[in-house]
């Protein structure tokens, strides 16, 4: 069951989404504060509404998955900037929420909080922890997670890895490698079988299988897989009704 | 690995061009260079650079035999375990190529002064029970350090998280708006974590407070820190920011998390909001709602005329004009004809004519507008997308050309002029570049991702001068 991670709002992205793939994905992943580059979905409260409709109208299940990608020079700050992205990320979270009361928190109590880090860019101890942490103690249902390419060369896996049994955990990585670029007929519907990059200790629980613009596609949207016996949907937010 | 070199004059657009396949340089010269923030290995292209014009610009501005010696300052890391540090650096054909540390163990990225003549750093440090953030200027034409001076922040915590952003404010004062957060109501947060064996660890409630201190350059002393008073509830820890010469301004916006609501009381709507700050205190003159999103730490900028600008999700403008007070959003109608599944890297810049550029990496589109006639777009010039490089485009110093990294797959760079947007040269040999900077003397430097940050630097017309290694992560150049 795979889903969508996007830039732009739901409903702006959804229609194209839907004619290029032919159906409705299991989740989408959007992006809040600090995201400087992308449209957020708690640039305001009707926008955090609209956008939930998007997400009922335009997904089989309407999960939605969050992730902040602050400016990447930030990730080889300190502590305390890593500290500061994490208290508005979730700041932001908290807003969505009372924006949209029909959003709940997972059954589960589990919800993946990604970390945008691009693959040109270094994570620092001092960010990761400062973030990490803040994330992981900020409620019983948020857990720190990483977005990244593991087998990139600049540090991620080797601070990540270091925090395994601490508030500093990374409780999921999102790969975005190996990317899809054969056998592209799959698309939404048929994603191939899970071959995901991996950190040593963080474990790998989805995997962002094809690009914008790989194979053709062109709707503004990624494709993201979760592991075996992952049902990411399950690990974002959901709607329990059309707000 | 051949190198493929091709220009192209006058087309619309990226468009590939006839290639014109050239011999590989051979490095004559190679220096391992150690010392610095990193380990530098620097291969020159001695005969190239001897015949390219801008070092034969720099030999003639200097008027002398000795090259002029324009620095450059790499920020990152050199690994997980290391806090973030500037490392000076000399370009190819200055001479001495030897690598130096400025500073390390800074909070955040480096911020440069409007003119580019001088470079602010901050870090924090305790000494005992109290808290000081030091700020440090550089001449960016010397790489001389030319203040260092600490400030006590009275009443932070030895537990608290503290954030400094210097901001210049003309030329005369450097603010530093610093975010203490103190942490407090310790509980017990008892989870089950990817390991699967449940933990218990201590959560905090955080509480932000925002001051300001004022750095007199001439005198080499501060005043404050005063309190920022932006409103009743905590503020978060991330504003933009800029100042001119007589104001700091600000977009903060209150931490959601921290506002405490009545029994049945609807939730808060909540706007982020602008402040305009008399230079020497802490109190707000101009208090007012901004339509654009929440601040993200960025820098923003005053524009040639006056106005105080921010891009906003990497689409539009956000202005205040000093001179009438009115904040309001220019949508840049051609941003929004495209859209990307990622962001991008995002650059707001003022050119020599007065007009603005931004562009977006994600996608892939650069405009001009002018503030003078209304914020009207002037040009619109599509390049080829690059999903969040470090650095995605760059301007000449004359403000005439604008380099973009290449395409997906392709690599290299590519030059488009401004005035109307038409590709004019590109370069590949097949490398990726993660980012591309315009140094002082008018060359080029780009980035490469891996176990060492790649270092290649090539004249505005796509000559390749030199290649080196660093050891630096490199997260920003200035």
């Amino acid at each position: 069951m795979a889903g969508y991670d996007t830039a732009g709002t739901i409903q702006s992205v959804g229609p194209g989404a839907l004619s290029e793939f032919k159906e409705n994905p299991n989740f989408w992943i959007r992006y809040l504060s600090p995201s400087p580059a992308a449209d957020c979905v708690n640039s305001s409260a009707s926008g955090a509404v609209n956008e939930c409709v998007g997400l009922w109208d335009y997904s089989t299940s309407p999960s939605l998955g969050v992730i902040s990608a602050p400016d990447q020079s930030h990730l080889s700050g300190s502590s305390a900037q890593g500290q500061a992205d994490a208290q508005q990320y979730m700041s932001s979270l908290a807003y969505v929420r009372s924006s949209v009361s029909q959003l709940q928190y997972p059954s589960n109590s589990e919800l993946w909080c990604w970390l945008d880090q691009e693959a040109s860019t270094s994570l620092s101890d001092g960010y990761w922890t400062g973030w990490a942490s803040y994330v992981y103690n900020y409620a019983q249902q948020t857990y720190s997670a990483l977005y990244c390419d593991p087998d990139a060369a600049p540090p991620n896996c080797s601070v990540i890895d270091n925090y395994n049994g601490t508030s500093s955990i990374c409780n999921a990585v999102w790969s975005n490698e190996p990317e899809y670029t054969s056998s592209c007929s799959g698309g939404l519907a048929s994603p191939p079988s899970w071959q995901a990059e991996s950190c040593a200790d963080a474990p790998t629980r989805l995997w962002q299988y094809v690009e914008q613009g790989v194979c053709g596609y062109s709707a503004n949207v990624d494709l993201d897989l979760g592991a075996p016996g992952y049902n990411y949907a399950n690990y974002c937010l959901h709607l329990t009704a059309k707000p | 690995m051949a190198i493929r070199r091709h220009v192209t004059e006058g087309s619309r657009g990226f468009r590939s061009g006839p290639e014109n396949p050239l011999t590989a340089p051979t490095p004559t010269r190679r220096a391992v260079l150690a010392g610095g923030l990193g380990i530098t290995a620097l291969i020159a292209l001695p005969d190239v650079l001897a015949g390219s014009p801008a070092y034969a610009a720099q030999q003639t501005a200097v008027g002398s035999s000795t090259p002029a010696a324009p620095h450059f300052f790499l920020y990152g890391t050199t690994g997980p375990r290391t806090h973030a540090g500037v490392e000076d650096r000399k370009s190819p054909g200055a001479g001495s190529s030897s690598a130096s540390n400025v500073v390390t163990g800074l909070d955040l990225a480096p911020v440069k002064s409007a003119d580019g003549s001088t470079l602010a750093l901050v870090s924090t440090s305790s000494t005992g029970a109290s808290r000081s953030v030091t700020l440090t200027l550089v001449d960016t034409q010397s790489g001389a350090t030319t203040a260092r001076k600490a400030l006590a922040l009275p009443g932070a915590s030895s537990a608290a998280s503290i954030l400094t952003r210097p901001v210049f404010a003309g030329p005369d004062t450097v603010v530093l708006l610093v975010a203490v957060s103190e942490p407090s109501q310790p509980r017990a947060v008892r989870k089950t974590p990817a390991t699967g064996r449940e933990t218990v660890t201590t959560g905090y409630t955080w509480t932000t407070h925002h001051q300001v201190a004022y750095f007199d350059r001439g005198r080499s002393t501060f005043s404050g820190p005063h309190p920022v008073r932006l409103g009743a509830n905590p503020y978060l820890a991330l504003t933009d920011a800029a100042a001119d010469s007589t104001h700091l301004y600000l977009w903060a916006v209150q931490d959601y998390s921290r506002i405490v609501l009545g029994k049945g009381a609807a939730p808060t709507s909540l706007t982020t909001e602008f402040f305009a700050i008399p230079l020497g205190s802490g109190t707000p003159a101009v208090v007012a709602a901004s339509r654009g999103p929440w601040p993200s730490g960025a820098n923003a900028r005053i524009l040639a005329t006056g106005h105080v600008a921010r891009v906003l999700a990497g689409r539009d403008l956000e202005l205040y004009s000093p001179a009438d007070g009115s904040l309001r959003t220019v949508s840049l109608a051609p941003m929004h004809e495209v859209g990307a599944a990622k962001p991008g890297a995002i650059t707001l810049d003022s050119l020599p004519n007065g007009n603005a550029l931004i562009t977006n990496s994600a996608l892939g589109r650069a405009i001009v507008v002018d503030p003078a006639a209304r914020f009207a777009t002037v040009v619109v010039a599509d390049y080829p997308r690059v999903p969040y490089p470090v650095r995605g485009a760059s301007v000449s110093a004359d403000g005439r050309t604008l380099y973009t990294l290449g395409a997906r797959g392709a690599g290299g760079l590519n030059a488009y002029r401004i005035s109307d947007g038409s590709l004019t040269a590109s370069y590949t040999h097949g490398e990726t570049y993660t980012g591309v900077y315009r140094m002082a003397g008018g060359n080029l430097l780009t980035l490469t991702a891996g176990q060492q940050t790649g270092l290649s630097f090539f004249t505005p017309g796509f000559e390749p001068v030199a290649t080196a290694a660093t050891d630096v992560l490199v997260a920003g150049v200035y």
